[in-house]
């Protein structure tokens, strides 16, 4: 338990550096040097120090950024409590409460954005609500499936695409940073957010990926089938490698048009799980 | 209605130098200067390395990339862009036409630049902390750059204001 909340407080501490590591990759593939590596908590600390703007009545968005940045805190420490004994014996209330808390993080954006009391923030909310309505359905499933452990090692591995393609979505990476993507359209949840607020919002948008990319190195090493102290160790030394490649996918994918990029993963996550299903079906 | 808090300026200006979110503002520009900012935004002059960063909304803002000479019809808008900033705001004028009008600085239809709107933000209690002016028609690229560092002040200004009086006869 111990070591479980030292691998959290860590990756919470080293999640804006693994995203200043990322802008930098980025601009290496780009051939350009970037910002330095602690970019993103300079950008934060900038964030902090500023006025904060809040509309009459926006009482109520400041609490929900908060709950939204604990919520993705909890549901972070819920992983790495996980990865200290592996991801195929999770008990089924560790597997809820996480699953719950993924969805609980996308409805509070969303509440976010429609409690701004401006059109272009609601407009950021329903593409949020769209994503969460693609991505979450098909995280959870293939979620609950490894964490029980059940099923060989075919059907385990089509389980893991969907949730690595499923949490990728959850990240907010291009093409699925629709809700907020800033500059090229001039409406997201975060538009009304001013100084520390923005900042709140800044470090659950970091969190996100933190989240995504443990999922994914969870579901990994849960293949190798290690347990205890070398299992959390384990997920701690990935969690930057799956970072990486969310990266570089993200670089090559570049930008693509909010209704193409959705129905592109509709079409991905449904051969995928028909061949989940075939292979349960099957026995194979 | 907003309710603002307190800010040490001089605490978030330090701040700023190293992470600075830029929003351009056109008050009715002839475009020439909007095409040379979103070419010194390209990663060809890669102005991530000093931390500047394009955000689509004036909240998110530390400075404002500002053209135009401000036409009447903008003057409403500019004004309720610039007081949606948090505090501290600096503002990076760019262009002749933003910094004096330009060839258009004594027609009815615009302000005359950002020196006549500075007096009406002052009138409407809307403090600006830092002005820096980039000439050109358009301006250049480099240029923006450099002007947005002097704004940051992360290097010397290299020209002086000289005042030429002609000899009469």
């Amino acid at each position: 338990m111990l070591y479980s909340v030292a691998a959290a407080v860590l990756s919470l501490a080293l999640a804006p550096v693994y995203d200043g590591l990322e802008r930098k990759i980025r601009a290496a593939i780009h051939t350009r040097i970037g910002p330095p590596i602690l970019q993103t908590w300079y950008d934060i600390l900038k964030l902090f120090t500023k006025e904060i703007v809040v509309p009459v009545g926006g009482a109520w968005y400041t609490l929900v950024t908060a709950l939204e940045l604990l919520a993705l805190i909890a549901s972070s420490a819920i992983l790495y409590h996980i990865s200290s004994y592996g991801l195929g014996h999770a008990t089924l209330l560790e597997s809820v409460a996480f699953i719950v808390l993924t969805s609980v993080v996308a409805t509070l954006a969303i509440v976010r954005a429609v409690s701004q009391n401006n059109v272009f923030s609601v407009v950021g909310g329903f593409r949020e609500f769209s994503l969460m309505l693609s991505a979450e359905p098909f995280l959870a499933v293939s979620f609950l499936l490894l964490a029980s452990g059940a099923g060989s090692l075919a059907s385990k591995s089509i389980a893991t695409a969907v949730l690595a393609v499923s949490s990728y979505v959850i990240s907010g990476r291009v093409p699925y940073d629709i809700a907020e993507a800033e500059p090229e359209l001039a409406s997201g949840v975060n538009i009304e957010l001013a100084g520390p607020l923005l900042g709140l919002a800044t470090i659950s948008s970091v969190l996100k990926k933190l989240v995504s990319a443990t999922l994914t190195a969870l579901a990994l090493i849960s293949f190798v089938g290690l347990s205890g102290l070398s299992s959390l160790t384990a997920v701690v030394i990935a969690t930057p490698v799956v970072w990486l490649v969310h990266t570089v996918v993200s670089t090559i994918l570049g930008r693509s048009r909010v209704d193409l990029a959705i129905r592109f993963l509709y079409v991905l996550l449904f051969f995928l799980s028909s061949a989940l299903v075939l292979s349960f079906g099957l026995g194979l | 209605m907003l309710e603002v808090s307190s800010v040490n300026i001089a605490k978030a200006l330090r701040a700023i130098k190293k992470s600075v979110w830029v929003y351009h503002l056109n008050s009715g520009s002839c475009n020439a200067c909007d095409i040379e900012v979103l070419d010194a935004l390209t990663p060809y002059f890669d102005v991530e390395r000093f931390g500047i960063k394009l955000v689509g909304s004036p909240r998110h803002a530390d400075v404002i990339l500002f053209t135009g000479p401000v036409t009447r019809e903008s003057l409403p808008k500019v004004v309720k862009t610039i007081k949606a900033m948090p505090r501290p705001r600096l503002i990076l004028v760019l262009g002749s036409c933003g910094i004096g009008g330009g060839i258009w600085w004594d027609t009815y239809s615009t302000l005359g630049g950002f020196k006549k709107l500075e007096e009406i933000l002052r009138e409407n209690g809307v403090e600006v902390d830092r002005v820096v002016y980039v000439p050109g028609c358009p301006v250049r690229p480099e240029a923006i750059i450099y002007g947005m560092l002097l704004l940051l002040g992360l290097v010397e200004q290299k020209s002086k204001r000289v005042e030429v009086v002609a000899s009469e006869g």
